[in-house]
């Protein structure tokens, strides 16, 4: 808060009692300057209608690292991705997952090939969509983005499951063990990707109503598990 | 201090002489919308083999352009921000931030203009992509309406809500005014 001047207009018992509005230092500029600035996080940070883009940029980046770490360590009690939401992460891993899906087959004009790469991207969203609404009808107190947003996150297991298959089936696809290296390894990230994702929500989920909801959120990670089990083809 | 000194020359009159305060970011909010609608008219038109590569660069290009308006673009060329935060119950809050100093006639033009003409033609896309039957092809165009359309709403509101707030500080202000006036005359006296 730079140009705070006590005293300003109000008493103090006013400004106590007012929003966290910025009085720029003389009368004129509460009238044509910043009148009203509001917080947007929890430190009590006030007003970013001024940050260099480098800092939006930082905090953004930043929340967004330490949400992938928390999806790859989770811990029971951090609500880390419910507090704000974003979309990114989400956008990364499906885009990721549908790319590395896609290539299955090398024909690239092969019209099946677009419509498995749509598929797969519209599985992750409407899949997530689908799954936050069941939560929502069951009278859930978690937010339509917030769901999203852990869901997308609870992914990466799972890409990063598929992307060391699709290494692994590239070095050598012919051995026999590798259905059960295949299956070991997505198995523990489908385990993983639940796990994290019921870490978050758990608690917001409706308590006589838990099972109903996890059911979907199961069969959601278990579709996108299935399609990375089935992949066959190496990555070179 | 800077600010109250910037809403001061606006005051008189520097905004005529200083058309765009901040060119690059107006430059930005108009390329990565532009950018990914061409890409898309023009590989949709020419290159309808190569789906998946202009899917992903039309999306991250869309995904660029929403990070950009939303978080620089806005303040820096009308000094508006808007903000989605969800409470601990679930309930969703929007948060409005905005000032008055910063803001000149054709920074506005052009803001508002892109925010406004872009989301237009993603519906005539996703139309024409309807017309086509072309259904994997329509999910680009309702995205762009998606990513667009949300920083259209979000700046409507946040508009709407800083002129509810004018008002409201404007009579407050007045009314501040007139016992501040009255106690310091009661204090002198």
């Amino acid at each position: 808060m730079s140009g705070w001047k006590a005293g300003d207009l109000a008493t103090p018992t006013e400004n106590a009692k007012k929003e966290p509005s910025q009085m720029e230092g003389s009368e004129e500029a509460a009238v044509s300057g910043n009148i009203f600035i509001e917080t947007h996080d929890d430190e009590g940070e006030i007003g970013t209608l001024d940050e260099p883009i480098s800092v939006t940029l930082a905090r953004d980046v930043k929340a967004i690292l330490t949400k992938f770490v928390h999806v790859l360590l989770p811990v029971r009690s951090n609500k880390a991705l419910l507090h704000d939401w974003d979309l990114w992460g989400p956008l990364c891993l499906c885009l990721t997952l549908s790319l590395l899906l896609h290539g299955r087959s090398t024909d690239h004009s092969d019209d099946k090939n677009t419509i498995h790469f749509v598929h797969v991207f519209l599985l992750v969203w409407g899949g997530a969509g689908v799954v936050t609404l069941n939560s929502q009808l069951l009278k859930g107190k978690v937010s339509f983005f917030q769901s999203v947003c852990t869901l997308g996150y609870c992914l990466l297991p799972l890409t990063l499951a598929l992307l060391v298959l699709r290494i692994l089936l590239s070095i050598d696809s012919l051995t026999p063990a590798i259905i059960f290296i295949k299956l070991a390894l997505v198995g523990g990230a489908l385990t993983w990707s639940i796990w994290a994702s019921l870490g978050f929500l758990y608690d917001y989920l409706a308590v006589d109503r838990r099972a109903l909801a996890i059911y979907p959120l199961v069969l959601f990670y278990l579709s996108i598990g299935c399609l990375i089990a089935t992949q066959k083809s190496g990555l070179f | 201090m800077a600010d109250v000194a910037q809403s001061f020359e606006v005051g008189s009159g520097a905004s005529s002489t200083a058309r765009l305060r901040h060119p690059i970011a107006a430059f930005f909010h108009v390329f990565f919308r532009a950018s990914a609608l061409v890409v898309y008219l023009i590989l949709s038109f020419f290159f309808s083999d190569s789906f998946v590569e202009l899917f992903i660069s039309v999306i991250i290009l869309l995904a660029f352009d929403f990070w950009t308006v939303k978080n620089v673009t806005g303040r820096l060329l009308v000094g508006l921000r808007w903000w989605n935060k969800v409470k601990d119950d679930g309930s969703s809050e929007w948060l409005f931030e905005a000032k008055q100093t910063n803001t000149t006639y054709w920074e506005a033009v052009i803001f508002w203009t892109a925010l406004i003409v872009f989301p237009a033609l993603w519906i005539l896309c996703l139309f024409t992509a309807i017309l086509k039957f072309s259904w994997t092809w329509a999910i680009i165009p309702l995205a762009g309406i998606a990513l667009n359309g949300s920083n259209l709403v979000g700046y409507v509101r946040c508009k709407r809500d800083a002129r509810a707030r004018i008002t409201a500080m404007a009579g407050k202000f007045i009314g501040r005014q007139i016992v501040s006036q009255t106690l310091n005359a009661g204090e002198q006296t």
